[in-house]
């Protein structure tokens, strides 16, 4: 479903990513963790194709970096939910707004968006605050709506850049349990983070994960 | 269907969303489509105006002595069949008489026992087939006429009026072009601001997976709106301003301007054009 081979990227002079060579299957719970520059967001950024390889293959679900047609990114974008660290929720619209536009965006009704919405809210336990706008949500609650945007359009791909970092522990730990509870309704996700903190393993002991460690670009065993 | 529908709404909500850039861009195309329309207007009525003031020339033409009134009627005949010549009026020597003793208060003929005045003529120009050297060759053909003795026509004077009307003219249409320039390129501006002011919805709409037309349309409408209402309020503002003015024009000069028919078919035109243009070229840079 993600299948990384022999992709390299500069970007910089001297940052970018070397060889990669990984592979998340459906269903599947992985960790891409590595400190800041490490390479993790240009993954992610290769996975929904902004970045595109100097050499190597990107392969996502049907479409090859090789092959896909620029108007064809659109389409894979829907099929992937991202979640990322400063929750891009536009602050000019209230939570429902923010949450159903993807919805919008691929041309769904409004009854079904209204029910789609409604039910994702209270997957992520917003219910009441569909009026408010961003601002007037804690941090964990506007990751939350961030989330549920990301879940609302059942996507079969979550990525979840840095979701944790401007969280405390607490909401980092409902987080987790939210994406595990993604997880196991049979979506991939893959979530890179620099702060693999000790309370992690405690959360996620008893589930089956992956992690892939990347450091100056490197995937490290 | 549900697509469409909700793009449209976006679009005229999103007006709603930034009230400020939407007032700022309307006011922005507002002001610009004004002034534009004020030398638009200017541009259509700077042939009336030469017009009014040619209607003012004329040219008097005084006959020898001995013509009689009769005599001076088949002169007039004769110059009314010049090119050029609105009409010609006789004042015959008694008229002279009576208007020499309305300005001057003294009864000639008393005082000499004879009418000493000649019959002559005051000729209208056309206003609207005049030139300065039409005007040269005119005079040079009356000259000729038989019976006639002189001619008064302030040539000199009308040739520098109508020098002064040309640069004005000129400069008119030279500002009009530098007017649109600078309008073209305010509201691009402006317009462009408007959206820049957005690459974080459009960035967001990429993300989720938005195609280039379905993040496009929703700024055409917000843009399309705004040119719609800035070109009828420059529209209301110059109707305003052209009756205000007329009013004091016609206790003036009585003289009126016109507003052309498709004034504001243009000034929609032009708004829509630019605002279309500008949306577009700014998304495009950030999509």
């Amino acid at each position: 479903m993600i299948s990384f081979q022999n992709v390299s990227l500069q970007y910089e002079a001297d940052a970018g990513i070397y060889d990669i060579n990984f592979q998340v299957n459906p269903s599947e719970f992985a960790f891409l963790i590595g400190p800041t520059g490490a390479g993790k967001s240009t993954i992610l950024k290769l996975i929904y194709m902004e970045l595109f390889p100097d050499s190597g293959t990107v392969d996502i679900l049907k479409y090859s970096s090789k092959k896909i047609k620029k108007r064809k990114i659109s389409f894979l974008r829907r099929k992937i939910g991202m979640i990322f660290q400063d929750y891009r929720l536009l602050k000019d619209r209230n939570i429902f707004e923010n949450i159903a536009l993807p919805l919008h965006v691929m041309g769904y009704g409004r009854k079904e968006v209204y029910e789609r919405v409604n039910n994702v809210i209270i997957d992520v336990g917003l219910n009441g605050k569909e009026k408010r706008k961003p601002n007037e949500l804690s941090g964990g609650e506007q990751q939350k709506a961030c989330i549920a945007r990301a879940l609302v359009k059942e996507p079969k791909i979550i990525l979840a850049d840095e979701p944790s970092a401007n969280l405390d522990p607490d909401a980092a730990g409902d987080l987790l349990e939210l994406l595990k509870d993604i997880h196991s309704r049979g979506t991939l996700v893959l979530m890179a983070t620099h702060q693999w903190q000790h309370f992690y393993f405690d959360l996620i002991k008893d589930w089956d994960y992956r992690i892939f460690n990347i450091e100056n670009g490197y995937m490290v065993q | 269907m549900d697509k469409t529908v909700f793009l449209i709404v976006e679009g005229i909500t999103n007006l709603w969303r930034h009230k400020g850039t939407a007032f700022t861009s309307v006011i922005t195309i507002c002001l610009s489509l004004t002034f534009l329309g004020v030398l638009f207007i200017i541009n259509e009525n700077s042939d009336n105006l030469p017009q009014l003031f040619r209607s003012k020339y004329k040219v008097e033409v005084f006959f020898k002595e001995k013509v009689t009134n009769k005599g001076a009627k088949n002169i007039i005949h004769q110059i009314e069949s010049q090119l050029m010549v609105k009409n010609a009026t006789l004042v015959t020597k008694e008229d002279a008489l009576q208007i020499y003793q309305d300005e001057f208060g003294e009864n000639v003929l008393e005082m000499l026992g004879d009418n000493p005045f000649p019959p002559s003529c005051i000729i209208k120009l056309n206003e609207i087939k005049f030139s300065v050297t039409k005007a040269a060759s005119l005079i040079e053909k009356i000259k000729k006429i038989k019976g006639v003795s002189s001619i008064y026509y302030q040539g000199g004077l009308i040739s520098k009026m109508e020098t002064l009307y040309k640069y004005f003219l000129l400069s008119i249409k030279v500002l009009v072009v530098i007017v649109l320039v600078i309008s073209i390129i305010f509201i691009t501006n402006t317009v462009k601001l408007t959206i820049y002011n957005r690459s974080e919805l459009i960035q967001n709409l990429k993300l989720i997976g938005a195609t280039n037309i379905f993040i496009k349309i929703p700024f055409f409408i917000e843009g399309l709106i705004q040119s719609i209402v800035g070109a009828c309020i420059a529209y209301g503002l110059l109707i305003l301003m052209l009756n205000g003015l007329n009013n004091i024009l016609n206790d003036l000069l009585s003289f009126q301007l016109d507003i052309d028919g498709s004034l504001p078919f243009w000034l929609m035109i032009v708004s829509i054009t630019i605002g279309f243009i500008g949306s577009g070229k700014a998304v495009s840079k950030i999509i």
